[in-house]
């Protein structure tokens, strides 16, 4: 690409190139012209010259003639002679038409065509007379010879000057022609001399002019182009000229000015930005930390706090700024305040406290608070700035964790008695089920039979009870509806209670139940017991059910699982209340508030493990003198729950089927023997489980399934029935303990366990476990 | 005479305009805007001429319009006759100007003339540089046949027509003693020396000859010929004179020639033209003695009687030799356009095509016509009739 420069260096040669061609051109022109010219001028004097020169025989001849016309007259003269003159004139005529004139119009003036034609008739007339009179001299008609010699000889002089006329007429065009041509010569060098000249001074002056005016300031322009390209705006061009270039120069000098305060303006703008955009970030990171974060004036009010600040107290904004922190906080950690802030102010580098605040609903918030103190440049405290993070929930947890650990102990203490007592009661109400069911007997025998087994069901009630502080009690999952439950609980309370306490219930839903129907009463008994015992004077129990749908907060909080809809039972007091400090206990075993043997401090224990173990949550919310409301959710059941099945009559036993009891306890052992036989199954018992193994091993036992208890010395029924399993894994075991581990159900369907039996069993249950266990459906009687 | 003026000292500008502008500019500037000018017609939108380089009067002008009228006025190009436009000066110049003007006419694809063989050979050079093919009607100099390329004779040349007269004189007119009177010109001499060349080769020899300036029966003064004709007549005792002169010196040389012996027969070469002369101031004995080679008489076909039709209804007079060949000149230039030669080059190329395998002669008033070579079968012999009215 050529620049500026090349471009008119290369427009500068080609119009001096362009000159010279052309001067070139006309030189080459003109003198060729010049010589052409002369050429065809020697050549037409040539032609004239030939001409003349035929002008001139014809003249010889008219003398010849004439001097031989006079030799004519002699009679012996041979007038043949005459004949060669003949020749000569004819070949001078066919010599004159053969000259090819020079037909340039250019080099011919008008004179000279003319005095061409006229000397070419001149010369016609004297050859035709010539011919004539030679003619007449050959036949011999001397009179018309000599009258055709005398004319031609007139004709000569005409001729001559005829010839002359044309000579000269061409040798002044001839002049003439030369001389334009020397003009034109000397015109065109001059022409091309003063274009040289031009040239010469021309060129390098103009040369200079562009390079002074133009290049150079385009140069200049270019280098404050780079410049400005490399991001440097601070060139200036000189704009000391009025031309266009000067212009241009002010309008860069004006643009890049522009430029420079555009940058500045927005150097100012993009350092605000960025400072608005930090102070944004920061507010950002203020506003949404999963902290409470907090700015306080020295004095401790509140200078700025964030949203988690604001969530922990349970307040507005507008209700904490400004506000001293000490106001928020719990009057019992009064003291950890005055003895934290002192240590922040004094400049100690990060300060750490766990305390309490009130919240605005009056609960409690569990906090650690991490402090620093903000200083000035010149190290004078400006600020302290707080982190706070709510510890409330672990806190809650922790004292979950406390009354978990404490109710497993209590577990592992029940679970002890409760296992001895269910053998014990095993016995009680097998036996007296086996006179219940004796038809021999008498009909009060019976009647006092039945009041003991009753009576021997409680307690084993009353045992499971007890496993269920621990959460190991196995309970029975049974449909059932709430209304009857409620009912039932409710009857009850109306016929013990005082009259003076008003019961108000009020059952809004026909909700289906899944679990232990005498647990949940027990639980829901004890609920309004406790209310009763807040209302020594009388006042209002009120137990409404209703459909519910918490929250998925309030389901995780409480540990309730799932997310189905729940049923919840209100059970309201207008008692006496319990303050925080006893709410925050009351789940805790053996926690009372009543005088020494009113209470054993389990019943709430029991409550919170039944709900517990039906997937439930209990929530307690108390204030003293106002009373308490309990509220108990519990999941409702499937609705492709079976219905609530009927009342099954004792289904009989399985025709020809055998059976091993294998238990520790003889009094377990032989009502086991009894009932079974009294069902109608052909029955043997040992008393731990390697015999029951011996006898197993032996090849034809017979045996069709093996009741095992779950505790025995020796070999516990879990080792028994891995064992017996492993040599018969087809023989079907059933499982029967008053201590039972959910846990171990999946152990026990591994072991060859097809039913499970809860101590005490009832008769009925035992016959639905063996023919269950034996695959088969039990037939009612 | 020529137009052109001498002119006088010129100034600067004008020296340079015309020494540095004309002849550099005009040749590149002229032709470039003429051939824009000209790509923006398309070359069926053109009206194509052809130049008559011949100055005509009311009689020329009125044959070129029956040849104009034979031209297919539906035609695409259009094709018209562009008249002389010189103004004649007897001037040698005229023809030349005329030549260069027609030469410089784009439209102008071919041109009819020139009258005589010295002027065409004077306007051959212009019309070659240009390459415009150039229909010579009558001219028959030799000097022509040897000129250019692009010159197309009708005419049969001089040398061809001189043979023509030898055999006519012999075998025809029984000459046994055969001399010949000419002009000493291109055509006199190109005739003699036809006429000699014929004998010789013949095995025969002219008994005489002799030439004459032209200008010898001028103004009624006829000695010099008397003088000149006495003396072949006593040098050769021809029975037969073959003359090449114009129709006054051929009517002149006729009556001299009479006189001396009223037995002698003269063939006159085709420049006699008894229309030129005053026929009836002939005696029947010099009627008898006359014979004149005519280059056309007209035909019996349809289309030279169409011709003679309308020149008869245009002109009121029969065509002549030279306007039945400048007629056919013009048609031939016609059907070249007809054929699809709108060019100069392609006219030139289609006229050189005829009588050749690519294209059989043109048939025109005149009979065929091809230019592969002379066309001697025009040559036809005449004699005037008598007083009576009798051949």
């Amino acid at each position: 690409m050529l620049t500026l420069r090349g471009a008119l260096l290369v427009a500068t040669v080609a119009a001096v190139g362009v000159l010279l061609l052309v001067v070139s051109g006309i030189a080459f022109v003109i003198a060729p012209n010049a010589a052409t010219l002369r050429a065809r001028a020697s050549r037409t004097l040539n032609d004239f010259g030939q001409q003349s020169m035929h002008a001139r025989s014809l003249e010889h001849v008219v003398g010849e003639v004439t001097l031989l016309a006079a030799a004519a007259r002699q009679p012996a003269f041979d007038r043949d002679t005459f004949d060669l003159y003949r020749q000569r004139v004819e070949a001078v005529l066919r010599s004159s038409s053969s000259i090819q004139p020079n037909l340039q119009p250019e080099t011919f003036s008008p004179a000279l065509s003319a005095a061409l034609e006229v000397s070419e008739v001149a010369a016609a007339d004297l050859a035709g007379s010539l011919l004539g009179a030679i003619g007449a001299f050959q036949v011999g008609d001397d009179g018309l010879a000599r009258r055709l010699l005398a004319h031609a000889d007139s004709l000569e002089e005409p001729l001559r000057a005829r010839m002359e006329d044309v000579t000269t007429v061409a040798l002044a065009d001839l002049a003439r022609a030369e001389e334009r041509l020397a003009r034109d010569a000397r015109y065109t060098l001059l022409f091309v001399g003063l274009w040289l000249l031009v040239a010469m001074i021309a060129v390098p002056s103009t040369w200079w002019m562009l390079q002074r005016r133009l290049f150079g300031p385009l140069a200049a322009l270019d280098a404050s182009l780079t410049r400005i390209q490399t991001g440097d705006l601070d060139v200036t061009l000189p704009a000391t000229r009025a031309d266009e270039m000067g212009r241009l120069a002010m309008h860069f000098n004006r643009t890049t000015a522009e430029l420079r305060e555009q940058r500045a303006a927005l150097g100012r703008a993009a350092a605000a930005a960025a400072v608005a955009e930090s102070e944004q970030r920061y507010r950002d990171v203020f506003e949404h930390a999963a902290v409470g974060l907090a700015e306080l004036a020295l004095d401790g009010s509140y200078l700025r706090i964030n949203r988690a600040m604001c969530a922990i107290l349970g307040r507005d904004e507008r209700e904490i700024v400004g506000h001293r922190f000490t106001e928020f906080t719990h009057p019992e950690d009064a003291t950890i305040d005055m003895q934290a802030w002192p240590r922040l102010l004094r400049g100690e580098p990060i300060v750490r406290i766990e305390k309490r605040y009130r919240r605005g609903d009056g609960s409690t918030a569990s906090v650690h608070v991490t402090g620093a103190l903000l200083t000035e440049s010149d190290g004078s405290p400006r600020q302290v700035i707080t982190v706070v993070q709510d510890v409330t929930e672990q806190r809650r947890l922790e004292h979950e964790l406390l009354q978990s650990m404490k109710m497993d102990a209590v577990g592992q203490l029940a679970g002890g008695v409760a296992h001895d007592f269910n053998n014990l009661l095993a016995g009680i109400i097998g036996y007296a089920e086996l006179l219940e069911h004796d038809a021999g007997q008498s009909t009060e025998v019976r009647e006092d039979a039945q009041a003991i087994r009753r009576t021997a069901t409680r307690g084993a009630d009353l045992a499971r009870s007890l496993l269920t502080l621990a959460r190991r009690n196995p309970h029975r999952e049974e449909p059932f509806a709430l209304q009857d439950l409620m009912r039932e609980t409710v009857d009850l309370i109306r016929r013990t209670f005082d009259r003076r306490i008003t019961v108000d219930t009020s059952i809004d839903t026909t909700a289906t139940l899944l679990g232990d129907r005498s647990l949940l009463a027990n639980a829901l008994l004890n609920l309004a017991l406790n209310a009763r015992d807040a209302m020594p004077n009388g006042g209002t129990l009120s137990i409404v059910s209703a459909i519910a749908n918490p929250s998925t907060t309030f389901r995780v909080r409480n540990g309730i699982p799932g997310s189905g809809p729940m049923v919840c039972i209100a059970v309201r007091d207008s008692g006496n209340g319990m303050s925080p400090e006893v709410l925050a206990r009351v789940f805790e075993p053996f926690f009372t508030t009543k005088a020494l043997g009113k209470g054993t401090g389990l019943g709430l224990a029991m409550v919170y493990g039944t709900i517990k173990d039906h997937r439930g949550a209990i929530v307690i919310e108390s204030e003293v003198g106002r009373g308490t409301s309990a509220e108990v959710y519990l999941p409702c059941a499937a609705d492709d729950l079976a219905p609530i099945a009927a009342a099954r009559a004792m289904p009989t036993a399985v025709a020809g089927a055998r059976v091993l009891v294998v238990d520790d306890e003889d009094l377990v052992r032989d009502v086991a023997v009894r009932m079974l036989r009294r069902l109608g199954y052909a029955t043997d018992a040992v008393e731990d489980g390697i015999v029951a193994i011996d006898r197993l091993d032996a090849p034809d036992h017979g045996f069709d399934v093996v009741l095992l208890d779950g505790n025995m010395p020796r070999l516990n029924g879990i080792e028994t029935a891995r064992r017996i399993h492993a040599q018969h894994p087809a023989l079907p075991l059933v499982y029967a303990s008053g201590f039972f581990d959910p846990a171990d159900q999946e152990d026990l369907r591994a072991l060859g366990f097809r039913e499970r039996l809860v101590k005490p069993y009832s008769m009925e249950a035992l016959a639905r476990a063996i023919a269950h266990a034996l695959g088969r459906a039990p037939t009612p009687t | 005479m020529r137009v052109s003026r001498v002119k006088g000292p010129q100034s600067a500008v004008a020296l340079v305009v015309s020494r540095v502008v004309a002849p550099v500019v005009v040749p590149v500037v002229v032709p470039v805007v003429v051939l824009l000018l000209s790509a923006g017609c398309s070359p069926a939108d053109r009206e194509l001429r052809v130049g008559h380089a011949v100055p005509v009067g009311d009689l020329g002008r009125a044959m070129n319009r029956v040849s104009e009228g034979f031209f297919d006025s539906s035609a695409v190009p259009r094709l018209r006759i562009a008249p002389w436009t010189v103004v004649r000066t007897n001037d040698l110049g005229s023809e030349t100007g005329q030549a260069e003007r027609f030469a410089s006419d784009p439209g102008v694809v071919a041109v009819v003339g020139h009258s005589g063989s010295k002027n065409t050979v004077l306007a051959a050079p212009i019309y070659a540089s240009a390459g415009v093919p150039v229909l010579v009607p009558t001219a028959t100099s030799r000097l022509l046949q040897d000129a250019r390329d692009d010159l197309f004779l009708l005419s049969p040349p001089d040398d061809v027509e001189g043979a023509f007269l030898a055999d006519h004189a012999v075998d025809s007119m029984a000459g046994r003693r055969v001399a010949m009177l000419y002009v000493a010109d291109a055509f006199g001499i190109g005739i003699h020396e036809g006429v000699r060349d014929r004998m010789a080769a013949r095995g025969a020899t002219l008994a005489g000859e002799a030439a004459v300036a032209g200008r010898e029966c001028t103004q009624g003064e006829s000695g010099a010929m008397r003088g000149i004709t006495r003396s072949l007549l006593a040098r050769s005792r021809p029975d037969v004179v073959i003359v090449a002169l114009s129709s006054m010196q051929t009517a002149c040389a006729l009556r001299e020639m009479l006189a001396i012996d009223p037995a002698v027969r003269v063939l006159a070469a085709d420049a006699f033209d008894p229309t030129e002369i005053n026929v009836r101031q002939l005696s029947d004995l010099e009627r008898a003695a006359l014979r004149y080679v005519v280059l056309w008489e007209p035909s019996d076909d349809a289309r030279t009687q169409e011709y003679v039709r309308r020149v008869r209804a245009e002109t009121g007079r029969d065509p002549t030799p030279a306007h039945a060949l400048t007629h056919d000149a013009f048609m031939l230039v016609a059907q070249a356009i007809a054929e699809g030669n709108t060019s100069r080059a392609a006219v030139r190329d289609w006229l050189h095509s005829l009588g050749t395998p690519a294209h059989p002669p043109v048939l025109g008033v005149t009979g065929p016509i091809a230019f592969t070579g002379p066309r001697g079968t025009l040559l036809r012999v005449r004699r005037l009739p008598s007083s009576h009215g009798s051949p």
